[in-house]
């Protein structure tokens, strides 16, 4: 479900952060917070760095084989494989976003509650 | 301030009204009446959307972020109705009619920014931030340097954006409903300056929904029309466009856009990571609650923003089949009434008729006013926000003071972007768009991505690093052919490659490093201390009791 508009948004309202006083979040202690942030990291930046590679491979494929997507997939037809590679591209691009939002939603957030109520009186 | 609305809408609509219809003469759709009746239709609603939202914009978080009561499901839309300019539909379909296959390429790199956004940015973001890219940026490093680096970045590319848009928006104007350049310039202004100064985000959030829903629904039907017209055959469609075309077969290859590896490389990374720091996007996820809604709101983003450039390739090859060789859109010496950018109102015109594009013309309108509305929050809240509430008055202005400057700052917004606009209407401002990008990757992107990763960040690497990025990314830019040789005329151009983001990036990254690991003051020590908290706070979203003490 969405927000609602009757609570406010976690944490907006707090002051800023007194200067030259820093307090220790207990939460830095806490070996949940720790496997929070290693696994939703190194999840995020599998999923970047495979975005990534897929987008610079199709860049680089343009500039220095721009043969291999200008054949046509059926010799004597106008279709040639940079048109299905182009719109597989954004189904791709869909794809991974898909995969990112899902697993966020089932896990981490969970975890990121837990980790929450934890310290939380 | 309703008497006032009131009578700045009157102002606008006397505007809007009085111009001597001053067309081109060799346009033969001036004076569409279907055209100017959808365009009255499309004005009158955004006006009643900014008197609604007008009623409910009291405090700086409703002007800034809609109170941050934006659902994910009509952020996702907003997002993409923000992002989907002008240059989406009439330039992405004028670089497929006149390059083929290279349409696809600038469309397949602004879409691939998404996921980046989302998986490296959109949650800190959301969790650390208020209502600009500074608030985040500022979490640990000191307030007003870095304050006004980001906040100078982000106006310096808002009027850039709003130049293009502006000249666009003009050109258009003068174009579909036959008002003279001068004069749709000013409505264009004087509209922008309405929504914004009294709907605030709420009203910008609305226009850019129901500008992307109609984006969305006309582009649809007309690659619809375009594809029943070849029996839904793509083959059927590349077969006659292919004839059409003076390339021939060239259409469907890869062409001169990305020649050498170089500028393709450099292209590449201005799309892929300059979204990621235009402000105005960024600002679209603090009208949302939560990291879920934030989330989710790229969801339906990509979606969309994917589906419309699917759309707009299948129409860019339908201009091709269906505008290149119909007489009826050409001027009596071969060239395109209009110029290339108008083919898509043309394709509008040859499968729907007069009805049709009446329709097509409106939402390209609506396109740039939800665009520019966008543009103009975001720069004035880096001013008001930033600049007056942070930097100059140190955090103590009131809500209302700050709010009351945001507003000064939407109208001297409003009139720099229409001096813009007017100053720049003959000039080539087609390099202007790629700029905006390769800044916002070279100088935004860079600070904001290493403030939350990299607990090395010091304040001095943030303010020169960026400020090298932004520097850089101009000066090449400037050196380039595009703008040295086909602008200013010079036989040569110094820096060979059109892009400059692959060596502004590097610069950017290699000059924020150099200056934080070299920076041992004592404030350096202490925000790389307050990195820890930050983390806490930026991965769970909220500050615990013992915090607050």
């Amino acid at each position: 479900m969405e927000h609602t508009a009757a609570s406010p948004v976690p944490g907006l309202d707090d002051p800023p952060i007194p200067r030259r006083q820093v307090t220790r979040h207990p939460e830095l202690d806490d070996p949940r917070f720790r496997t929070l942030v290693r696994e939703r990291r190194t999840f995020a930046w599998t999923l970047t760095v495979v975005m990534l590679t897929i987008y610079f491979s199709f860049i680089l494929t343009l500039a220095f084989r721009p043969a291999m997507l200008g054949h046509p997939i059926v010799s004597g037809q106008p279709m040639t494989w940079g048109i299905p590679v182009g719109f597989t591209m954004f189904v791709v691009t869909f794809a991974l976003v898909a995969l990112y939002v899902h697993r966020a939603n089932a896990v981490y957030d969970m975890m990121a509650a837990q980790v929450r109520r934890g310290v939380e009186p | 301030m309703k008497r006032l609305f009131t009578s700045t809408v009157i102002l606008a609509a006397i505007a809007a009204a009085t111009p001597a219809f001053a067309a081109p003469d060799t346009m033969q759709q001036t004076h569409n009446p279907v055209a100017i009746g959808m365009f009255v239709v499309f004005v009158a609603a955004t006006l009643f959307i900014t008197k609604w939202a007008a009623r409910k914009n009291h405090s700086v978080s409703d002007h800034y972020a809609a109170g941050g009561k934006i659902t994910g499901f009509q952020n996702g839309w907003a997002i993409a109705g923000d992002y989907m300019s002008a240059a989406s539909l009439l330039g992405i379909s004028a670089l497929v009619f006149s390059s083929g296959y290279d349409g696809l390429i600038y469309s397949i790199g602004f879409l691939a920014s998404w996921p980046i956004i989302l998986f490296l940015i959109a949650e800190p973001l959301r969790n650390l931030g208020r209502y600009t890219l500074a608030d985040v940026v500022s979490y640990r490093l000191k307030q007003r340097p870095i304050r006004a680096f980001a906040a100078s970045s982000s106006i310096v590319i808002v009027l850039l954006y709003l130049v293009s848009q502006m000249v666009g928006a003009g050109k258009l104007v003068e174009l579909l409903f036959g008002f003279s350049y001068t004069w749709a310039v000013l409505l264009v202004g004087a509209l922008m300056v309405v929504y914004v100064f009294f709907g605030g985000m709420l009203a910008t959030t609305w226009i850019q929904i129901i500008k992307a829903v109609l984006l969305l629904a006309g582009a649809a039907f007309m690659a619809f029309m375009v594809l029943s017209r070849f029996g839904f055959s793509l083959n059927a469609l590349f077969s006659q466009a292919i004839a059409a075309h003076p390339k021939h077969a060239a259409i469907m290859r890869p062409g001169g856009l990305v020649s050498d590896p170089v500028s393709a490389v450099s292209l590449g990374l201005a799309l892929i990571f300059g979204t990621a720091g235009l402000p105005h996007i960024l600002m679209r996820f603090f009208t949302v609650g939560d990291v879920k809604a934030a989330r989710k709101s790229i969801l339906y983003a990509t979606g969309i923003v994917g589906i419309g450039y699917a759309l707009i390739i299948v129409i860019g090859f339908g201009t091709i089949a269906l505008v290149a060789t119909d007489p009826h859109y050409h001027n009596a010496n071969g060239s395109m009434i209009g110029g290339v950018n108008m083919v898509a109102i043309h394709l509008a015109h040859a499968v729907g008729g007069n009805v049709f594009l009446g329709f097509i013309c409106a939402v390209a309108f609506s396109t740039i006013l939800a665009v520019v509305a966008g543009l103009t929050l975001a720069g004035s809240s880096a001013v008001s926000h930033d600049l007056y509430a942070n930097v100059i008055r140190k955090g103590q202005a009131t809500d209302r003071e700050e709010l009351r400057v945001s507003r000064l700052t939407t109208l001297v917004l409003g009139v720099l972007a229409v001096l813009l606009g007017l100053v720049f209407e003959k000039q080539n401002i087609a390099f202007i768009v790629s700029l905006t990008f390769s800044i916002a990757a070279s100088s935004n992107f860079p600070v904001l991505l290493l403030s939350i990763y990299w607990r090395g960040l010091t304040t001095r690497g943030a303010v020169c690093g960026g400020t090298l990025g932004l520097v850089s990314a101009v000066t090449l830019t400037i050196l380039s052919p595009t703008v040295w040789v086909q602008v200013l005329g010079h036989a040569h151009a110094t820096y060979p490659y059109e892009y400059p983001a692959l060596f502004s990036m590097i610069i950017a990254f290699a000059g924020t490093w150099l200056f934080s690991v070299t920076d041992s003051s004592r404030s350096a020590v202490e925000e790389r201390e307050l990195f820890d908290n930050q983390l806490v706070r930026c991965e769970i979203g909220v500050r615990t009791a013992l915090s607050k003490t």
